[in-house]
């Protein structure tokens, strides 16, 4: 019987104790690795942040009080967005930087599943959804998504997403509370037995159901089996299961729970990174907002309990990954903007990569340099870095041969631990 | 017929898996290679074709069917967006000929032409309810204005042209070619149009602000929703105009960027765009396709730059690209001709073709759907390219009409949002209202929800779900408990002969009273909710008289009910809760 199974035979009980045991490892392999996805929708400007000054050749614009400041091995932007020094001066050994990302477009919603999958089309499963199904019997949503695009490809049962706003956490809560208006008194509530003999009743008929099905039915109906499934063993964590921007309290316990492998989340600005006018300024603001979040998030990932050991903690056991579907162009446009740009970077925050370092580098007019993916270093008879190549290293790290996916990169040895 | 296959960079983004193909008949291919100077006829000239159907072909290959009320629940659904009434299901089981005349009526009844709009919006993108248009303060006091209705017009504006076109059975080439637009109050109350006054409703009506002749592309809706000023040079309008209606996306091509380029601000990458290859392959036919529309380029939000057209405009593309309208190398004297020549693409007919057959398998098309393809583009082509004609030649596809046990093709579909709402309406009347800032919604309706139940919101998720997932799956066990109860509730106030679900019942009754009663009430739901016949004394039956036994006695616990008679109610509306529950419900 695996995990799944275990729990879904003593859902009652379950419902009474939030917490699983935890299971004793002595070490973290890649199986029991957990992620983060912080996606920043409509592109940020590398240049405020992850693109340093490069002396002699470089045409990029950036704030005029901006400035190169180095955390260990890391250069980065410094600014007057004093939370951006304090981040790197005190996670730097915990942080690495893909510089000169090649995402090969410059839509914003292309973008989004290229950043995603590695590939156009939206078909595909993300990499959240492939690392999360390969533990499918281990976890009850293998990847829960508090916001953003997410894409399950044919694991539509590995993902639970709550929708960008609460209606699964009301749903879950039984307050599908749009009643009608009308003259007719209708009952308050939902008998909860009468609930639990719904969900009987409707495993009964699946199961006769599926006997004698084939193809696509057959497939639909098995979904339907799992997403009961899913749906009754989440009950006892509605509370846990909503929306959320940077929401990374919740996204810690979910994780520390053993409920979630992967969490997704958007980080909701408004105006977006989008900054087609006024790039400093809403740049500014944006990431200023994600950099406090993100030194909360490494401060919870500290203090939260792994599940692995008894002494693990999240830090030990996570991989962050924070990035944007596109970058900025290097020079400032009429309107005070910055416009598409089909380079960027993507930060990795915790473990299960070499921290303390920066893997490829922009040029002066901010396109990406190749990379020897042996090592991580420089290298100009090396490869192009694309999403795909985050991708491959992502399932490295995850203990999932990237072979198996027909990814058109290979994955960043040189920084796996 | 030989074919000429067009790999992925000719189709639009969601469809890139290897096996996908853009399929187009070889007969096409010279047509594509001219190079006329003047501007082209439509494809095939609609108003020249004959009104009457194609003649019926053999059938592509004979395959094992649905049963008649399989093949009537898919057809009700895919055209109305509802499953099919007791009465309709007792005709085609009387008389299975019935299947011709049933079709007919479908495509006849208004609940086809709402299905159409909604299915195009798969496509279209616009109704997203999120349109930002200062409109608020200018509306005349007691206009009847509504910010809400407003807003989810304007996105609609495009897909009422499309329901038009279907419903009245017009050319296809309408969509693109039509001098009309479609306007409600709410609409008139800010679009340059010549709606009648003192009217409400949808009415076709004309432009006044002498804008040319196309269709949707002309629409304030299009516009609104593809925003492409600044550096973008109407690109964007131009590529959404190149996906919908030639489902060729030039944004699903991957682009190789060479480090030499240089392209550091605005002027270099519009340089680049047209020296460097890599740019090149796509800016040679996009840039001039974009010329077409400054007509439509605004400078701020407001009434007259985002609702109007600026003819003053039109040729802005001399500052701003320097490249003057054209169409793939055609010669075009601007907006006003780009409807003609889209129409006269081949790739518009195929297009039309190739979504619609999508809609209807729920499948992306392959290579192993070239003969059919083939076969329907053909009936299609020859009806004067009505999309009627082209519904009723795929509903009749060997491949719409397979049984869910064939071996060949196993052809269940997942019901989609619109249907799911639609259908427990139907069956129920339970329709979920939410008033919140943005006005009395229809809470399925809204993208969010949309989403929820396997659908796309048009702006984050752009392509529905082709799997039951589990907020889907939360949703329709609750939107079955909700509505359910309601009907129980609504028909137990209901002399019998004005009720649709509870015929056979008075709320009194219980099995071991009334066992016969119960069976027939039960067959009754199962039929009218699922087109399930079964015996009375069957086990299907049986277990739904044990869930009501079984849950009954708890209602009193937990319901705020005053007596046994409401017990009996809403342990009633748990058995019809169960039976819209059924995971059939959602595969048809």
């Amino acid at each position: 019987m695996n995990r799944r199974n275990l729990i879904l035979g003593s859902s009652a009980a379950l419902a009474a104790s939030s917490l699983y045991p935890k299971i004793s490892r002595a070490s973290i392999s890649g199986a029991d690795r957990k992620f983060i996805f912080v996606f920043c929708y409509g592109g940020w400007d590398p240049a405020m942040v992850f693109c340093p000054h490069l002396g002699d050749g470089d045409l990029i614009d950036r704030e005029s009080n901006s400035d190169t400041a180095i955390a260990g091995n890391i250069p980065y932007v410094s600014s007057s967005r004093s939370i951006v020094n304090d981040f790197f001066d005190t996670h730097y050994e915990n942080i690495l930087l893909f510089n000169g990302l090649e995402v090969r477009n410059i839509d914003h919603w292309i973008c989004a599943i290229l950043s995603k999958t590695g590939d156009t089309g939206g078909d595909l499963p993300d990499w959240a959804t492939i690392i999360g199904q390969q533990q499918m019997e281990n976890y009850i949503i293998p990847h829960f998504v508090m916001g953003g695009p997410v894409f399950a490809g044919e694991y539509p049962n590995a993902v639970v997403s709550s929708s960008g706003g609460n209606q699964l956490y009301h749903m879950l809560n039984g307050a599908f509370n749009y009643q009608y208006s009308g003259d007719t008194p209708l009952p308050a509530t939902v008998a909860p037995d009468s609930r639990d003999a719904l969900h009987a009743f409707a495993a009964q008929r699946q199961q006769a159901l599926l006997s004698n099905s084939i193809g696509r039915r057959k497939t639909l109906l098995e979904n339907s089996v799992n997403s009961l499934n899913t749906l009754q063993l989440s009950q006892p964590h509605a509370e846990n299961l909503r929306g959320g921007s940077l929401d990374f309290e919740r996204a810690t316990t979910l994780l520390s729970e053993g409920l979630v492998r992967c969490v997704s989340m958007n980080h909701n600005v408004s105006p977006t990174y989008d900054t087609h006018s006024g790039n400093y300024y809403t740049q500014g603001v944006n990431l200023t907002a994600l950099f406090e979040g993100l030194h909360e998030l490494m401060a919870l990932l500290e203090s939260t309990p792994g599940t692995t050991s008894p002494t693990s903690s999240l830090m030990d056991e996570t991989t962050v990954v924070v990035h944007s579907e596109m970058g900025k162009t290097p020079q400032i446009n009429g309107s005070s903007g910055k416009d598409h740009w089909p380079f960027t970077t993507t930060m990795l925050l915790g473990s299960g990569f070499t921290g303390n370092r920066v893997v490829g580098s922009f040029t002066g007019g901010m396109n990406g340099e190749k990379v020897d993916f042996a090592t991580g270093d420089l290298f100009d008879g090396g490869s192009v870095m694309t999403a795909s190549t985050i991708g491959a290293t992502l399932l490295a790290m995850a203990d999932i041969d990237p072979g198996d996916w027909a990814l058109d990169s290979s994955p960043i040895t040189g920084i796996l631990t | 017929m030989a074919l000429v296959m067009l790999l992925f960079s000719c189709i639009g983004t969601e469809k890139t898996q290897e096996d996908t193909v853009f399929i187009q008949p070889e007969d096409t291919q010279a047509e594509e290679q001219q190079e006329e100077t003047a501007v082209p006829e439509p494809e095939s000239e609609p108003e020249s074709q004959p009104e009457s159907q194609p003649e019926p072909e053999e059938p592509i290959e004979e395959w094992d069917s649905l049963s008649n009320i399989q093949l009537l629940t898919r057809l009700s659904l895919d055209l109305r967006a509802i499953r099919p009434s007791i009465e309709e299901m007792d005709r085609i089981e009387a008389d299975p000929a019935q299947l011709e005349v049933l079709i007919e009526e479908y495509l006849a009844d208004p609940r086809f032409g709402d299905r159409i709009r909604v299915m195009y919006d798969d496509i279209y993108h616009t109704d997203t309810r999120s349109f930002y248009i200062e409109v608020q303060n200018l509306a005349p006091p007691g206009s009847g204005f509504d910010n809400t209705r407003m807003i989810i017009s304007v996105g609609e504006e495009p897909l009422r042209i499309v329901q038009k076109v279907v419903e009245d059975d017009l050319p296809w080439t309408e969509v693109v070619t039509a001098d009309w637009t479609m306007a409600n109050e709410q609409l008139a109350l800010f679009y340059p149009v010549d709606y009648p006054e003192g009217e409400t409703g949808w009415k076709q009506v004309h432009w006044t602000d002498e804008r040319p002749a196309g269709g949707v592309f002309v629409t304030n809706g299009f516009h609104n929703r593809f925003i492409s000023q600044g550096v973008n040079a109407q690109r964007r309008r131009a590529n959404e105009v190149s996906r919908i209606l030639l489902c060729d996306n030039y944004l699903g091509r991957p682009i190789e960027f060479s480090r030499e380029e240089g392209i550091s601000d605005a002027e270099s990458t519009q340089n680049a765009t047209q020296t460097k290859a890599a740019c090149v392959s796509c800016h040679v036919s996009l840039d001039p396709l974009a010329s077409h529309f400054w007509g439509f380029q605004w400078h701020a939000y407001g009434v007259y730059d985002q609702l109007h057209y600026h003819p003053s405009k039109e040729l802005l593309w001399q500052d701003e690209t320097g490249l003057p309208p054209s169409y793939y190398g055609q010669p075009s004297n601007g907006l006003a001709d780009l409807g003609h020549l889209i129409a006269g693409d081949p790739r518009f007919s195929s297009c039309a073709v190739t979504q619609m057959m999508e809609f209807l398998f729920q499948e992306t098309l392959t290579v192993d759907n070239t003969e059919s393809f083939n076969h329907h583009r053909e009936a299609f082509l020859s009806s004067g390219m009505r999309m009627k004609d082209l519904i009723r030649s795929i509903v009749k596809d060997p491949l719409y009409v397979a049984s869910f046990t064939n071996e060949q093709a196993s052809t269940a579909r997942l019901m989609t949002d619109h249907m799911i709402r639609e259908s427990i309406y139907e069956l129920t009347g339970y329709r979920p209202r939410h008033e919140n800032i943005f006005g009395d919604q229809n809470v399925l309706e809204l993208p969010n929800w949309r989403v929820v139940a396997g659908g796309m919101n048009g702006r984050t998720v752009m392509s529905r779900s082709r799997y039951i997932h589990m907020p889907m799956t939360l949703l329709h066990e609750q939107l079955s408990s909700a509505s359910a109860t309601y009907a129980a509730f609504t028909e137990h106030a209901l002399p019998v002969e004005e009720r649709k679900l509870f015929l056979h019942i008075d709320f009194t009754e219980s099995p071991e009273s009334h066992p016969a009663l119960f069976a027939t009430q039960i067959q009754h739901l199962l039929y009218v909710v699922l087109g399930e016949q079964v015996e009375a004394d069957s086990q299907r039956v049986t277990d739904l008289i044990s869930l009501w036994s079984n849950v009954f006695p708890s209602q009193g616990d937990y319901w705020t009910v005053s007596d046994e008679e409401e017990q009996q109610i809403t342990s009633w509306a748990i058995v019809l809760a169960a039976i819209l529950n059924d995971p059939t419900f959602l595969i048809y």
